[in-house]
């Protein structure tokens, strides 16, 4: 037998009549809407939010490469965003860059967060005999006058004695310690701190073996 | 024209939460894409589980679809494409479980030429070679059967399946003509 096209396409349209039975037809949407009551009890949201969003890309006929390059690009932009976290583990808020310089004794400069501060006045303090209330305080009015400086080289703050007192954005704490007597007597200049700890001693079970 | 029309009425009804329109859907749909994923998997129940996926996927993403194409392009995209990830995951594992030919082919034009007294082929040869032609279908790769399957079966246009395939109208032709002599080479290893 001659296989022409045209017997060929003749052979391949009769492969139409290849039908299940009329009843099958008759049950299918019963067996869906069965399947479909069942899928969404078990369902994730997130696949369905996938298959939207194939869906989606799906009706402008988009190829597998629009897939590839959509992803590289959510990958490309979070690797950009983890890199700068990791460049600033701090972050980039007020308490962040406080936190950051009291941790390593140094002051950062910051213009943005001088504004709203600068109203406030200076206490005059010396390291030696002031108050930890107002030292903490100081030194956060410092921390945000150096911010509020833009690339300030050093400033000025005053001291009880009169004295200015200069302040450099990398300046070390230890420095501003430097003059004051700290010592065990020295204590007498400072207020005593004391720390107590939540549970005593003597409620800790004893080592038995 | 009035199909088109008809499919986007439904098509919103559905979106804006109307079940019943879905269903309306299925049931004029799933005839013809039931042939379409039985001609290329060439068994019945993996039709059955894929065809219900088909209007699963469909459902879950009407309310994304934004009438760029026309809902019966875009149905039968669906069913290609989830048809063509099964058959790449399925690979050679496979039996065939071939419905047979209803009643109806009796009538059909192309069953009456082919078995007329002028031909030399009676009816027991051309079950035989359905029965080889099938075989030899699925011997194509998933993108040849698809086109074949969608152009000599269902009678779709070469710019419809361009469409739906995603794929220019020439590429459509290039692959018809690969799978056509393809499909005449197995047929004559059998003669």
């Amino acid at each position: 037998m001659p296989h022409d096209d045209d017997t060929l396409s003749k052979l391949l349209r009769l492969k139409r009549h290849e039908q299940p039975p009329p009843e099958y037809f008759e049950n299918f949407l019963r067996e869906f809407q069965n399947r479909q009551r069942a899928e969404m009890l078990r369902r994730p949201v997130w696949r369905i939010a996938l298959d939207r969003l194939e869906a989606f890309f799906g009706e402008f006929s988009t190829s597998q490469l629009s897939y590839a390059t959509a992803s590289a690009a959510v990958l490309l932009v979070a690797a950009v965003f983890t890199a700068d976290m990791l460049q600033h583990p701090g972050g980039e808020g007020a308490s962040g860059q406080f936190a950051q310089a009291v941790s390593h004794g140094t002051y950062e400069a910051n213009p943005s967060l001088s504004a709203p501060f600068a109203h406030e006045p200076v206490v005059p303090f010396t390291a030696s005999h002031v108050a930890p209330e107002d030292f903490f305080r100081n030194a956060r009015l410092a921390s945000q006058a150096a911010q509020s400086v833009s690339r300030a080289p050093a400033i000025q703050v005053a001291s009880a004695s009169g004295e200015p007192l200069t302040l450099t954005p990398k300046m070390q704490l230890k420095e501003l310690f430097q003059d004051a007597p700290i010592t065990r007597s020295g204590a007498t200049h400072l207020h005593p701190r004391y720390v107590l700890d939540p549970r005593p001693v003597s409620y800790d079970a004893p080592i038995s073996f | 024209m009035n199909e088109e029309v008809d499919d986007s009425v439904l098509v919103a009804r559905a979106q804006a939460g109307e079940p019943s329109a879905f269903d309306d859907l299925v049931v004029k749909y799933s005839p013809r894409l039931y042939g379409l994923v039985y001609n290329m998997t060439s068994n019945h129940e993996d039709t059955n589980d894929l065809l219900q996926d088909i209007f699963a996927k469909a459902y879950r993403s009407i309310a994304g679809f934004r009438g760029k194409s026309s809902f019966y392009t875009w149905i039968h995209s669906i069913a290609v494409n989830m048809t063509i990830n099964f058959l790449k995951k399925r690979g050679r594992r496979f039996h065939m479980s071939l419905d047979d030919i209803d009643a109806g082919v009796a009538n059909d034009k192309e069953f009456i030429e082919l078995t007329a007294k002028t031909t030399p082929v009676r009816e027991a040869d051309l079950a035989e070679l359905q029965q080889r032609l099938n075989e030899s279908m699925m011997k194509l790769s998933h993108d040849h059967r698809a086109v074949v399957t969608m152009f000599d079966i269902q009678g779709m246009p070469h710019s419809e399946i361009a469409k739906i395939l995603g794929i220019s109208e020439g590429t459509v032709r290039s692959r018809l003509f690969y799978a056509h002599r393809q499909l005449q080479n197995y047929l004559e290893e059998f003669h």
